[in-house]
């Protein structure tokens, strides 16, 4: 952990300690170790990313194209580049226009055949296979719909009143408000799961570092 | 004077006409005067019976229970209305006429002895009696006596009330106030002109003696000068204009009280017709039926006294009195024959009448009264038992109001309409606000169109000015009526617009004393938990068992152990530092046992962060692996584009990563990328993330490229090492039918179930003890927690019931 021989490396994991121990006193309440410690945490995420950026992606890209790939790559950042400015923001629609379109479309078009077909498919699948596979089928199926129509929002106006759900939907999304409900809670304990094992290997780190330091000292 | 009236033929007269020239013949004196006296003031004797007396014959039978004369009176009014509704219906063909009209002819012709000159002219033709008389007039015959019966005409536009007897008065004030017959006859509504007949209207024509003073009867018709007149004229009242409407109902109640023009005339000709062609015909009548006629006429009959020639309706006394109302300024009558213009059917009729021969020597007015209009026959006729009560009444006469005149339609002012108050509450406010008269008036002429559809054109009606109203009201409207609820929407957007403009200073959070003793206890129980059973080391929990079989962390097991040596298998770190710890615990087995199985692993990642933790995860757990500690391996890098750099780099992995080398040259031409030119070349491919998005990214675009085109059942193997929170959600993929992925570990818990599968001590089997001890804690936390607010549910609700 602690190795004398590397210094860079006996003072970042130094660091490691103090930080980590910045941050677990987030349990005592907020206060200044712990903002100082996410303000370094996330300047050097940035940092770090710009330089795996520039390390991996503009020097390699730049560095191998041809004249004319450079040159159209170069029309294409430069107008990007026009965003800083609010004079010549405009001038950079068009790239941010690309960039957002091609991701949408790549991403619902991603969606479309990788998930939606393939899990509509596998779920009609699971029906007729056994009586258990229906139920399972069957519960997915009512599930999702259900889910899928508590997040419907019309509602019938009536004068002088709250506009409401009709009765069915409403009961509908009843079900689908507790689908929901399980679901949020396998997610909940999903987060806890993994911060418990972040905490646990900090802890790990912690005691690791007070061993060496302490194997160092004695 | 002077008559230019033409003769006409037998065949042409309608019976009707003939009845009256029979009549006529008796009186044609005062046929020309056809204004009887007392019309105004009083009615003449004859008046009433006159026009009873024709019907009375004929109805006679009929109505025995109704006392004759108003059986009479009766049966004229019947005729009258009938001749209303269809004037023609009173033209019965000549072989149709009544029989008591026959009789009455009949009757002229042997009680007038000197009628034998009327008997050889046509029935009908009393319009060439006329002419004879105006042939005897110009021969200066008879003048005299033209003279009298005209003044006697011209005496009855001034009669003597006091002479009016008291039946007539009765009926006259009847005719006012009461009976029906009276009334419909004298408020007829005027026929139209063009719906009458012209013979109907000229015959008919007379006007109120009041209106038309007798100082303008003789120029009436030289003014007019028209030939319809000429039959008015005999009437001697005919002064106005042709396009009056007819009289002949006033005629029958009092002339004087019918508005000018106000009804047809001619059935008033009957009452107007002197008395003794009515009673004439009526004592034919009587006469032809023989005992059938009511002893009143037959004594009537029987009493029939000689017939004064000039004015067989009045009597002497009646005469001198009507001539000495008139006298010497009684107008000639008119007629100037070059003056008249006759119709084409006159033309025709005179022509016809010019070869009839008039019998020499009577005058066709020569007309014998019957005694029963006389003032004897009068008390005669009118026996007090045989008057009903209406008529048994001294009504004195009076003098009815004359209606008021015609308004002449071009000076009509119309009133303007009053709105009733519950139309008047459904106008619209600007209505109310700005009146529709003021609203027009208020243009001034040649105004142009600002706004609207006509727009720029001037001198337009304004279009419903209060109802298309394109400015605002002059008037604020007021009280407008919103429900409660649009109120709380007002106020609820009132409060956000102002709550927006307010400026919050920052509250520095406070947490009440027990909470934080609460947090703090609940963080030192959780810290203690998971950092004693690290400290204290050793393996005090078990991993999970290997006899519950997880299928998906099984696969992976299998895929790996199937990988060839030497094969390049592409290993995605898509974490993030912070779930570094979870990712490395669950991950390091995997990999560990790639390494194991020869794979050369190919780091990427589409994290900047990617390639540092690939580093630090392979050289602080895999770092006992040489093909690691030599750095052997292939690190891609960061491809930026998110889910774009994953399709284009799945598409060609070449182009998305150049891997450009210091010496020259390509990176994809070194061990092991050698031979990798697309995705499903490498042996496997193991996504190593912590965000389900990522994870999703990886399936949704690089999965397609893992499957073989040639050979559909021949896939690239697609493993996946998920955080606990994303395994839920990847989870269905590894369910589908065809796998989208092949095997998945998902956290620690995976982690330690592959180590525990696999038999390899990694990092999952040291965190398993401060794993377990936390979740035993929080979940020891959990359950006390909810039993504490359900406690104090429970008193704070029985607090509440207590007060």
């Amino acid at each position: 952990m602690i190795d004398v021989t590397d210094p860079v490396a006996t003072l970042g994991t130094i660091l490691s300690f103090f930080l980590t121990v910045m941050v677990l006193l987030y349990a005592f309440g907020d206060n200044a170790l712990f903002r100082l410690t996410i303000h370094i945490f996330i300047g050097v995420a940035a940092g770090y990313a710009g330089a795996v950026a520039l390390r991996d992606v503009l020097i390699p890209r730049l560095t191998n194209l041809t004249g004319t790939e450079f040159l159209i790559a170069l029309i294409w950042v430069t107008l990007l580049v026009m965003k800083i400015s609010p004079r010549t923001a405009f001038l950079g629609n068009p790239a941010s226009g690309m960039l957002v379109g091609v991701g949408a479309a790549i991403a619902i078009g991603g969606a479309i055949q990788g998930t939606i077909i393939p899990q509509v498919a596998s779920t009609s699948n699971l029906f007729g296979l056994d009586m258990a596979q229906t139920l399972k089928g069957s519960l997915i199926l009512v599930g999702t719909l259900s889910t899928l129509i508590h997040f419907h929002f019309g509602a019938r106006y009536t004068p002088n009143q709250i506009p409401q759900r009709s009765p069915i939907v409403r009961v509908i999304s009843l079900i689908g408000q507790s689908f929901i409900a399980v679901t949020f809670g396998v997610l909940f304990a999903g987060i806890f799961s993994a911060a418990l094992v972040a905490l646990i290997e900090r802890f790990e780190f912690i005691v690791n570092f007070m061993e060496s330091l302490f194997s160092l000292v004695g | 004077m002077s008559f230019d009236i033409p003769s006409d033929s037998e065949e042409d007269d309608p019976d009707w006409l003939e009845g009256l020239q029979s009549g006529g013949d008796d009186a044609d004196a005062d046929f020309s005067g056809s204004s009887p006296p007392g019309e105004e003031e009083g009615a003449p004797d004859w008046l009433p019976d006159s026009s009873s007396e024709d019907s009375r014959s004929t109805s006679q039978s009929e109505e025995g229970e109704v006392p004759d004369w108003l059986a009479g009176i009766r049966e004229a009014e019947e005729s009258l209305q009938q001749s209303i509704v269809d004037p023609s219906s009173k033209l019965p063909a000549e072989g149709d006429s009544p029989d008591w009209l026959k009789s009455i002819r009949d009757q002229q012709v042997e009680e007038t002895g000197s009628m034998d000159q009327a008997g050889d002219v046509p029935s009908g033709d009393f319009i060439g009696r006329i002419q004879q008389l105006q042939a005897q007039e110009s021969a200066g015959g008879g003048a005299d006596e033209t003279q009298e019966w005209a003044s006697g005409v011209g005496g009855e536009e001034s009669p003597i009330a006091g002479e009016t007897p008291s039946w007539a008065a009765g009926e006259q004030a009847e005719g006012a106030d009461g009976p029906d017959w009276m009334s419909g006859l004298g408020g007829e509504e005027p026929e139209p002109q063009a719906e009458a007949p012209d013979w109907l209207a000229m015959l008919g024509s007379q006007q109120s003696p009041e209106e038309h003073p007798t100082a303008q009867i003789s120029q009436s018709p030289v003014e007019s000068g028209e030939a319809r007149d000429w039959i008015g004229d005999i009437g001697g009242d005919e002064t106005e204009p042709q396009g009056e409407a007819l009289d002949w109902p006033g005629d029958i109640g009092g002339e004087d009280t019918v508005p000018q023009g106000d009804a047809l005339d001619w059935p008033g000709e009957l009452g107007d017709q002197p008395p003794g062609e009515d009673t004439s015909a009526e004592m034919a009548k009587s006469r032809v039926e023989g005992d059938e006629a009511p002893d009143w006429l037959s004594e009537m009959v029987g009493e029939e006294p000689a017939i004064s020639p000039a004015f067989p309706a009045f009597t002497a006394g009646d005469q001198e009195g009507a001539a000495a109302v008139v006298g010497p300024d009684l107008p000639d009558l008119p007629g100037e024959p070059d003056e008249v213009k006759m119709p084409s059917w006159l033309d025709s009729l005179q022509e016809s009448s010019q070869d009839v021969e008039v019998p020499d020597g009577t005058s066709v007015f020569d007309v014998p009264v019957p005694a029963a209009f006389t003032d004897e026959g009068e008390s005669f006729l009118l026996e007090p038992t045989d008057l009903p009560d209406w008529l048994s009444e001294d009504v004195p006469l009076e003098v009815i109001e004359e209606p008021p005149a015609r308004v002449e339609t071009g000076d009509i002012d119309i009133a303007p309409a009053e709105l009733p108050s519950w139309l008047q509450a459904m106008r619209p406010v600007e209505a109310v606000s700005l009146p529709v008269e003021a609203a027009v008036e208020a243009r001034p002429p040649g105004l142009e169109e600002s706004i609207g559809p006509l727009a720029g054109l001037s001198n337009v009606l304004p279009a419903e000015p209060d109802i298309v109203h394109f400015g605002t009201p002059s008037v604020p409207i007021t009280g407008i009526n919103i429900t409660e609820t649009q109120q709380n929407y007002a106020r609820l957007l009132e409060s956000l617009v102002i709550g927006e403009e307010e400026v919050h200073p920052p509250r520095k959070r406070v947490v009440a004393l027990p909470q934080q003793i609460l947090r703090w206890a609940i963080a030192g129980i959780l810290y203690a938990a998971v950092f004693f059973p690290i400290l204290l080391g050793g393996q005090s929990v078990p991993l999970p068992s290997t006899d519950n079989v997880i299928a998906e962390i099984q696969d992976v097991a299998v895929i790996i152990d199937g990988l060839p040596e030497n094969a390049p298998v592409l290993i995605a770190f898509e974490y993030q530092p912070g779930l570094s710890g979870e990712m490395e615990a669950a991950a390091a087995a995997v990999v560990d046992h790639l390494l194991n199985q020869g794979a050369h692993p190919v780091v990427i990642s589409t994290h900047p962060t990617g390639p540092g933790l690939a580093e630090n995860f392979l050289q602080s757990t895999q770092s006992h692996h040489l093909f690691i500690s030599d750095r052997h391996y292939v690190n891609l890098g960061y491809i930026s584009g998110g889910t774009a750099a994953l399709l284009h780099f799945a598409a060609d992995p070449r182009a998305a990563v150049p891997l450009p080398l210091e010496e020259g040259g390509s990176g994809w031409d070194k061990s092991p990328l050698t031979g990798i030119n697309e995705i499903r070349d490498f042996t496997m491919v193991l996504v190593i993330s912590d965000d389900p998005d990522a994870a999703r990214g990886w399936i949704e675009q690089v999965g397609p490229f893992l499957v073989d085109p040639s050979n559909p059942q021949s896939r690239t193997p697609l493993i996946m090492v998920v955080s606990a929170q994303a395994g839920p959600l990847i989870y269905p993929y590894y369910l589908s039918s065809p796998k989208q992925v092949d095997g998945l570990v998902s956290g620690l818990s995976g982690g330690a179930y592959y180590e525990n599968t696999t038999n390899r001590p990694g990092l999952a089997r040291l965190y398993w003890n401060g794993f377990s001890a936390g979740l035993i804690v929080s979940i020891i936390i959990i359950i006390f927690g909810g039993l504490f607010n359900l406690a104090r549910l429970f008193l704070t609700s029985r607090r509440a019931s207590r007060q």
